[in-house]
């Protein structure tokens, strides 16, 4: 069959794909058209001396043509691409079934790199009116409204205060200073903030949206992005306080504050990759949004946020592979200690962060066809 | 313009929701079955056209019209739209009711593309369409049905759409309302908005769209001309109802919701015969019918009677007469004896549903047996007339000046 598809030769006629060889008189064929955009089958036929029919809508278009007698056999593989109504083929070989999956990974790949970006780029102003109402609306119909925001982290601060500060009288590492127990809970609290808002909600957030998801056109990908922007403005609100308790307590602002999105730029993508994975799977097992509490709660205990990190001891291996031991102690050092983030754990953080970011969108991507059917 | 080519859907069935997760597990057999909601067909709408999807519940209209949309992938073909596209599948299905009716309409024009600057430019069109005045600045939440209806239906139009597909829209909504919309896609349509509508309303249907198809257990059954599209369907419906009368209803078994008289005369079945010759409890509208009586006498009766009478469903008379009235006078009865009544007449009624009541009587107005609603049937219709009496009617125009 090698031999014989060696020897084909494919015309395109008017709209049409005329595919003929020698020895091929005899032999019945199979072909799929599909989208390269999409992947998705648009045609699909069989007969000797194959007129396939193109479609004069302007894309990028795949055409497979099987021996119907040699089914998982080789493959010839015609690109086509319409553009103006015009059909010309790009490019024509013999392939396998294994290659083109293979072809369709690395073209997936490198679609799940730009995707992400590109989604929340051109969505941008829906993003940022949809995350405006989320924070207004979390607050309608309440006297303090959007102070609520700066109320919450202040109300939770002196709780952990009380506990941890004064009922265990925890200290930090080697400051003494008065107001060193609630500085550090704040540092470490910052980042913790955000995330914890925003995955506390993902797991639900294409459920709310269920009508979303069957009775609008709406770029989906997007309803996580606001759940963590929105975290991003309690966060925001969690800086001010912070500085708030700096000058309350006689430290200073020191520039080092300036590094501030050297770090919010890797929790953000972590944040982000977590919250679409916590949504894709939350559609999937409803059970997942009663067990975020607890996970969040518990991952909140893990990390030396409340406590120092010297009471953890032998189970000190945990940070190593917590992202949010290593932005909270990269929080503390340019908030408190006036020094730079460690480079070298923040390196690892970063990477890690982009490989959680696009594995998340990728799973979100990837489940998001089938939402329709689940909500 | 709007075009699909080889679409289909076929939903993956799981009898557990495990079954999904384990499929998309390597090495893992295939543990769905396939439901085919849409099997593969092709539709083009043009410019300025407005195409009708008619067709009963589950036939596959709403899985056609996400699949339009682009809410929805298909599992196999392609659909492509050229413009904007406002699909108002469900009324205000982007609202939030937390939120100002001002503000949603922000929110859906926004989800639909367009910028803050171009719905501000359009809000006071919008909410002079709506018409729900100073609701507009109050929580979506407080809204009646209507309200929501108008607000919804009213930003769709106004986000100044290419393609606009609209899913049994105007079904809520009063009639002045109802007026404004069909105006307002006469006026679409002359903009060269390609329009694809579903609707029950098959009146609409006929008045609105230059086109229709007709869907049933996901294929076209019929596609064209509005009129022919829609007497398929009405046909295709009046099989069924028949198919079902008569494996249901196989014994003409007496059900009267209220049954009196005397005794001395016992109606022994009722039955509504349809143009064909056959007991129907699916009429259309003008259809030749008949309701066949079969009276015993228990006691001797010399002037004996009998009368039939329709309600609506909410119990208003519609027509009533006797055998007396209409001049047909019964012959004196023995005991014993039985007589089959006839009654015959065109069934020009509204499309409703209808309950038929008899009674067997004496000349002074006492009952011998009286069933109320013993027969339960519905009339149907292409055009939705109102009232109850359903004259046929011809229109003559005239220009004067």
């Amino acid at each position: 069959m090698n031999a014989r598809f060696s020897e084909v030769t494919a015309s395109i006629v008017e709209d049409r794909l005329l595919v003929k060889g020698d020895g091929l008189e005899d032999c019945r064929l199979k072909y799929e058209v599909r989208d390269r955009q999409t992947d998705t089958v648009l045609d699909g036929g069989e007969g000797v001396n194959l007129d396939i029919p193109l479609t004069e809508d302007d894309g990028d278009y795949a055409i497979l043509v099987t021996a119907v007698a040699d089914a998982p056999g080789s493959i010839l593989f015609f690109h086509v691409v319409v553009a103006a109504g015009e059909p010309c083929l790009a490019s024509q070989r013999t392939t396998s079934a294994a290659a083109l999956r293979r072809s369709r990974l690395t073209r997936g790949l490198a679609r799940a790199a730009v995707q992400p970006f590109s989604s929340i780029w051109r969505n941008r102003s829906l993003i940022r009116s949809m995350v405006r109402r989320d924070i207004a609306g979390r607050y309608a119909g309440s006297h303090a409204g959007v102070f609520w925001t700066i109320i919450h982290p202040l109300l939770l601060m002196l709780t952990y205060a009380f506990v941890f500060g004064v009922v265990l009288s925890t200290r930090f590492a080697n400051d003494d200073r008065p107001g060193s127990f609630v500085l550090y809970f704040l540092a470490g609290m910052l980042p913790w903030l955000a995330f914890s808002e925003s995955a506390g909600r993902a797991a639900g957030v294409v459920i709310e949206h269920a009508n979303f998801v069957k009775k609008l056109v709406f770029p989906l990908d997007i309803l996580p992005v606001n759940l963590v922007f929105s975290g991003l403005f309690s966060q925001f609100f969690g800086v001010l306080v912070l500085f708030g308790a700096l000058l309350l307590f006689g430290r200073d602002i020191y520039w080092t504050v300036l590094y501030l999105p050297l770090l919010i730029i890797p929790q953000l993508l972590f944040t982000l990759g977590v919250c679409w994975l916590l949504a894709a799977l939350g559609v999937l097992f409803r059970d997942l949004g009663q067990l975020m509490g607890f996970i969040i709660t518990l991952w909140f205990f893990l990390t030396p946020i409340c406590y120092d990190e010297s009471l953890l001891g032998q189970y000190h291996w945990l940070f190593r592979i917590n992202p949010f031991y290593i932005l909270v102690r990269a929080y503390r050092a340019v908030l408190l200690e006036h020094a730079a983030p460690e480079w070298q754990s923040l390196l690892w953080l970063s990477a890690a962060s982009a490989l959680v970011f696009l594995f998340g969108y990728g799973c979100f991507h990837r489940t998001q066809r089938q939402f329709a059917d689940l909500v | 313009m709007l075009k699909a080519k080889n679409i289909s859907k076929v939903y993956r069935i799981y009898d557990r929701p495990v079954d999904r997760i384990l499929e998309a597990l390597p090495f893992v057999l295939p543990r769905h079955s396939d439901f085919p909601a849409l099997h593969p067909l092709d539709l083009e709408v043009g410019k300025g056209e407005t195409l009708g999807v008619v067709g009963p519940n589950g036939g596959g209209k709403s899985t056609l019209l996400q699949l339009l949309a682009g809410i929805i992938p298909p599992t196999t073909g392609r659909v492509s739209r050229k413009g904007r596209t406002a699909a108002l599948l469900e009324l205000g299905a982007g609202f939030n009711p937390e939120f100002s009716g001002r503000e949603n309409v922000y929110i859906n024009g926004e989800i639909m593309g367009l910028s803050r600057r171009e719905i501000e430019a359009s809000m006071p069109s919008i909410e002079r369409f709506a018409g729900i005045g100073e609701f507009i600045e109050r929580p979506v939440k407080t809204y009646s049905t209507g309200m929501h209806v108008r607000l919804a239906f009213s930003t769709a139009i106004h986000v100044d759409p290419d393609i606009l597909i609209v899913d049994e829209a105007l079904a809520v909504g009063d009639a002045v309302f109802a007026n404004r919309c069909i105006r307002k896609f006469e006026e679409l349509r002359e903009k060269g908005v390609t329009v694809v509508l579903v609707s029950h309303d098959l009146g609409l249907v006929k008045q609105l769209c230059n086109r229709a198809v007709f869907l049933m257990d996901g294929r076209i059954e019929a596609a064209g001309d509005p009129s022919d599209v829609i007497n398929r369907y009405v046909g295709a419906v009046l099989e069924k109802q028949k198919a079902w009368r008569t494996t249901e209803d196989a014994v003409h078994g007496l059900d009267a919701s209220h049954r009196h008289g005397d005794g001395a005369v016992e109606i022994r079945a009722v039955e509504l015969i349809g143009q064909d010759g056959a007991p129907t409890r699916a009429v259309r509208a003008g259809e030749r019918v008949t309701v066949r009586l079969s009276v015993f006498f228990h006691q001797a009766q010399p002037t004996p009677m009998a009368g039939i009478l329709i309600r609506t469903r909410n119990g208003l008379d519609a027509f009533g007469t006797n055998t007396k009235t209409e001049g047909a006078d019964l012959p004196p009865c023995a005991a014993g004896d039985a007589l089959e009544i006839e009654f015959a007449f065109e069934c020009l009624l509204t499309p409703q549903e209808y309950t038929l009541t008899v009674a067997a009587q004496h000349p002074s107005g006492h009952s011998h047996d009286w069933l109320d609603d013993a027969v339960a049937f519905r009339v149907l219709d292409i055009a939705k007339r109102s009232g109850i009496a359903n004259l046929p009617t011809k229109i003559a125009v005239r220009q004067l000046s």
